[in-house]
């Protein structure tokens, strides 16, 4: 899979997280252009930053 | 493709509405949410943070550049100077981009510009937030735009898409990088080039050319005949009064208008004395507001001949109430020393066959009185976006080395 090298926590889980949503997305888009990013990806991306740090906010 | 990769700083000071065609880090995405919610932060950078990731959310202009940390570790590991830090995270995304297109990288942040200066595939351009231009938010009649190829294209191929959003009557400067490409009026409907011809003083026997780019666009404003009301503001000595004088001169030259029509409020200079009474009539008392015109006529034997004649005329903002303005061209010098209600009780007076301009600046207001609901600043307010107003803000001086002098004594607003 990924280099699970994470160079930044939160990017890395939010990357997870679509990965986990979408198990047949495959990696190989990652590659590609941005503009060929699916449909929605970028709002879906913002939902899974919006959930991830509205809970770490409820757990501080 | 020429695209512009903005950083943290640059999306936090304004830049999302300056370019067209961005994109952004995810890690810019996630220091906005932070600071929306943060409690440390002042409420003018969360309102900031809070506009941005709106206009990141719902714009198809601005990209999210999602990379995976494969990629990204490759870039760290080709540049040693860059770390893991956020900022630095940022411009590796930015360097990813400029594999497949040429990537403007735009920061408000010094370290990251220089550090993105060191980066051969990336042009650094450092964005400075134009405080007064905020404070003042007034449309000026032209805007800088940052269009995309393709969008630069579509101004060409289909003009009647207002790509730009440009309001009504607004003059575009086009730029790729920090070169200026081209400039476009869009007049409600269409884009067009800038278009305009020398103004001829046939008194003096002279031609007069535009200087400078803002005088091209003020030219064009003057000599577009669907614009009604016309206003020139600009720094000292920049030539407003000087084209918007010889223009309404050559309009009556030509027949175009049965006479020109003069009018001053009669503020003296702020921190002066007022010299009393003067001796005469209405005329004589005016002269001496009247001089810059009989310098552009041939001397003031030659204004009171065409004073005579009707040609031109004199009048103090006092006297207009009541008046029918018909067939004239209006000049209105010195505008910044009316209130908006004195502005409005001019424009009454204007008949649909004649036209006005306005002349002002607001650095030179002569009278307390004026500054709140000022005239030009209510003009601006209200009028832009009007197709029968049209405005261009004029910003170098050409009058002379000491009058440039005065920037540096009261800095232009």
């Amino acid at each position: 899979m990924e280099n699970r090298k994470s160079l930044h926590p939160t990017l890395q889980v939010m990357i997870d997280e679509y990965f986990r949503r979408h198990p047949d997305a495959g990696l190989a888009w990652w590659d590609l252009p941005v503009e060929q990013q699916p449909e929605g990806f970028k709002i879906e991306m913002y939902d899974i930053l919006w959930d991830l740090m509205h809970k770490e906010e409820t757990n501080e | 493709m020429n695209i512009y990769f903005l950083d943290t700083s640059a999306v936090l000071n304004g830049a999302l509405d300056k370019y067209v065609n961005c994109y952004i880090s995810p890690i810019t995405l996630m220091e906005l949410e932070k600071i929306k919610n943060s409690k440390e932060k002042s409420d003018e950078v969360k309102y900031a943070a809070r506009q941005a990731v709106r206009s990141i959310i719902s714009s198809t202009d601005i990209q999210v550049a999602y990379y995976s940390t494969k990629q990204l570790n490759k870039i760290l590991h080709k540049y040693s100077f860059l770390s893991e830090i956020n900022d630095h995270l940022i411009i590796c995304a930015a360097i990813l981009l400029s594999q497949q297109h040429d990537v403007t990288f735009i920061t408000s942040d010094g370290a990251q510009f220089l550090f993105a200066q060191q980066i051969p595939s990336l042009i650094a351009y450092f964005f400075e937030k134009n405080n007064q231009e905020e404070k003042e938010s007034e449309f000026c009649g032209w805007g800088k735009y940052y269009p995309s190829d393709e969008q630069f294209q579509l101004l060409y191929t289909d003009p009647k898409i207002n790509i730009l959003k440009c309001k009504t009557n607004e003059f575009a400067e086009l730029y790729q990088g920090s070169e200026l490409k081209d400039v476009l009026f869009w007049d409600g409907n269409m884009y067009r080039p800038l278009k305009y011809k020398d103004i001829k003083n046939s008194y003096l026997g002279e031609t007069i050319k535009p200087r400078n780019l803002e005088q091209k666009m003020a030219f064009d404003l003057l000599q577009n005949p669907n614009i009604k009301v016309k206003l020139l503001t600009s720094a000292w000595g920049s030539g407003k009064t000087l084209i918007a004088l010889n223009y309404a001169l050559e309009q009556v030259a030509r027949g175009t208008y049965q006479k020109l029509v003069f009018v001053r409020n009669n503020i003296i200079a702020a921190g002066t004395n007022d010299i009393g009474y003067l001796p005469g009539d209405v005329r004589s008392k005016l002269s001496i507001f009247t001089r810059c015109i009989a310098d552009h006529v041939g001397g003031e034997e030659k204004l009171d001949e065409l004073m005579d004649d009707r040609l031109i005329e004199a009048v103090p903002l006092s006297h207009v109430r009541g008046r029918s303005i018909r067939d004239s061209i209006v000049l209105c010098d010195e505008c910044e020393n009316m209130d908006d209600r004195l502005v409005t009780l001019l424009m009454s007076r204007i008949e649909s066959n004649s036209e006005i301009i306005f002349c002002g600046d607001v650095a030179q207001i002569d009278s307390k009185r004026f500054e709140a609901h000022n005239g030009i600043r209510s003009m601006l307010k209200n009028l832009a976006g009007d197709p029968l107003f049209g405005t261009v803000k004029l910003i170098k001086s050409e009058r002379g080395p000491v009058s440039k002098l005065c920037d540096k004594m009261i800095p232009p607003q």
